[in-house]
C-alpha cells in the first residue's frame, strides 16, 4: 500500500548516494547545465507520478521524455549562453511552473483516493 | 490498492519511476557536488556580478595589506635603530643602512621642498558638432595633463639635485613607472587622481623653484596655452610618504668583480669623452661580457 510509494524516493536515495561517495565530478563550466538537466528530471518524474494516477502512463512517452527533456534543457541552456540569450532563466521558470503544477495535482489525487477510500469503509461499517 | 497502479489500466509503472528516479538522484547528486566545489573554490562564475563582488573584496584586501606593509615597516626600522644602540658593529651597518634605505625611499622623509601643482586647463575649447570624438582629444591635448608632463617636471627637479619625489603621495623610486591609464594616472602601478597632480620634492627650495621657472624651461611650455595648469610653491617642511610597493628583485644580481670593473672603467671613460663612440664601444664590451659569462 503506502509502502509502494517509498520505493521510488528510496531508488532516488540510492542513486543520490553511488554518485556522492565516487568521485566523478564534471567540469564547473557545466554546473549550471547540470542543474538545469536536474530540475528537468524532476519535471519529468513528477509529470510520469501524475501522469500514472489519471491513468494515461506510457512508458516510451516517459522514458523519452525523461531523456529528451533532460539533455534538451542542458543543451538549450548552452545554446542560450553562446548566443547571447537567458535561456537558462526561461527553462527555470517554465520546469519549475511544471514542477509545481504537477505535484499539486498529485496531491489532489493523492487526497481524493484516500477520502474515497474512507468513504467506502463508512459504507462497509454501516 | 496501491498509489502506483491506476485503477482503468493495471499496467505497472512504479519500477520505471524507481528507475529513472533513482538516475535522477544521481544527477542532483553530481550537481550538488558540482555546485559545492565551485564554492569551495571560490571559483567566479559565469555572471558578472559575482566578479565585481570579487573585485572589490580583492581591492578592500589590498588596502589591508598596504596597512600591513606600513606597519612592518614602521617595526623594521624600530628594530634597526634597537640593533644600532647594541655594538659598534651593527652600529656601523644600521648607518649605512638607514643610509642606503634613505636613498631607495624605503623611509619616510622629510625636509623643505617645494610643491608642483599641475591642472588640466580650464580653458579647453568646446567640441564643434562636426568633430569626432578622436580628434577632439587630439585637438585638446595640450590642455590635459599627461604623464610626459609629470615625467618631464620629475626629470628637472631631480636635475635641480631633489633628494625625495612623491607625485599625489606616491614615492618616485628607481623602479617607478608614472603612465596614464584612462583618465588616471598610475604611479607605482596604483592609480591616482590625473588633475590636479600635486609634486612634492625635498631639496633646496631657491634651487629648485629656479630649475622650474627657468626660461624656456618647465613652466614656459605652458604660457602659451594656459599658465593655470602649472604652478610652484616653496615649502618649510613636508613629509613624504615611505614607497609603500616591494617589488622583488629576481633577474638582476651583484656583477662579478672583473666585469664590474671594466663597467665602470666604459662609464667612466663615455663621461669624460664626448665622443659618441665611447658609449657604442660601452655597448659593445657589454655584449662580449655576457658571452664570457
Amino acid at each position: 500500500m503506502r509502502i509502494s510509494a517509498v520505493i521510488p524516493i528510496l531508488g532516488a536515495f540510492i542513486g543520490f548516494l553511488v554518485v556522492y561517495v565516487s568521485s566523478y565530478t564534471v567540469p564547473p563550466t557545466w554546473a549550471s547545465y547540470l542543474s538545469l538537466a536536474t530540475l528537468a528530471g524532476v519535471d519529468s518524474i513528477c509529470g510520469g507520478v501524475r501522469a500514472g494516477l489519471e491513468g494515461k502512463f506510457h512508458d516510451d512517452i516517459f522514458l523519452t521524455g525523461f531523456a529528451m527533456n533532460t539533455l534538451l534543457a542542458g543543451f538549450l541552456a548552452y545554446l542560450g549562453d553562446r548566443i547571447g540569450v537567458d535561456l537558462f532563466l526561461a527553462a527555470v521558470v517554465l520546469l519549475g511552473g511544471r514542477v509545481f503544477l504537477n505535484l499539486s495535482l498529485i496531491r489532489r489525487y493523492w487526497l481524493n483516493q484516500s477520502q474515497m477510500a474512507s468513504r467506502r469503509k463508512e459504507a462497509a461499517s454501516s | 490498492m496501491s498509489v502506483f497502479s491506476s485503477q482503468i489500466r493495471h499496467k505497472p509503472w512504479g519500477t520505471q519511476i524507481t528507475v529513472l528516479s533513482a538516475i535522477l538522484g544521481g544527477l542532483l547528486a553530481l550537481s550538488l557536488k558540482t555546485q559545492d566545489r565551485i564554492r569551495g573554490e571560490q571559483m567566479p562564475s559565469l555572471r558578472p556580478n559575482q566578479f565585481a563582488s570579487a573585485y572589490s573584496q580583492l581591492r578592500d584586501d589590498v588596502v589591508d595589506q598596504k596597512k600591513t606593509i606600513a606597519d612592518l615597516q614602521n617595526r623594521l626600522n624600530k628594530y634597526q635603530q634597537a640593533a644600532a644602540a647594541e655594538s659598534g658593529n651593527a652600529k656601523l651597518l644600521s648607518t649605512d643602512l638607514q643610509r642606503a634605505n634613505l636613498m631607495a625611499g624605503l623611509v619616510a622623509v622629510s625636509g623643505q621642498g617645494v610643491v608642483v601643482t599641475l591642472r588640466d586647463s580650464k580653458k579647453a575649447p568646446p567640441r564643434p558638432n562636426e568633430m569626432a570624438p578622436e580628434d577632439y582629444i587630439a585637438m585638446t591635448r595640450n590642455y590635459i595633463i599627461h604623464s610626459e608632463d609629470i615625467q618631464a617636471v620629475i626629470n628637472e627637479l631631480r636635475a635641480a639635485g631633489a633628494e625625495a619625489i612623491a607625485v599625489n603621495d606616491q614615492r618616485v623610486v628607481a623602479t617607478t613607472a608614472i603612465r596614464c591609464v584612462g583618465p588616471v594616472v598610475q604611479v607605482n602601478s596604483i592609480p591616482t587622481n590625473g588633475s590636479p597632480v600635486k609634486i612634492k620634492a625635498i631639496g633646496d627650495p631657491d634651487m629648485l623653484v629656479s630649475a622650474m621657472t627657468m626660461a624656456s624651461g618647465v613652466q614656459d611650455q605652458y604660457k602659451v596655452t594656459d599658465p593655470t595648469m602649472f604652478s610652484i610653491d616653496k615649502s618649510k617642511g613636508m613629509t613624504l610618504p615611505a614607497f609603500a610597493g616591494a617589488q622583488p628583485i629576481r633577474f638582476a644580481t651583484p656583477a662579478q668583480d672583473k666585469s664590474a670593473e671594466l663597467a665602470q672603467r666604459q662609464s667612466e671613460s663615455s663621461a669624460s669623452s664626448t665622443d659618441p663612440n665611447a658609449s657604442m664601444g660601452g655597448q659593445s664590451t657589454m655584449g662580449t661580457n655576457n658571452v664570457t659569462h
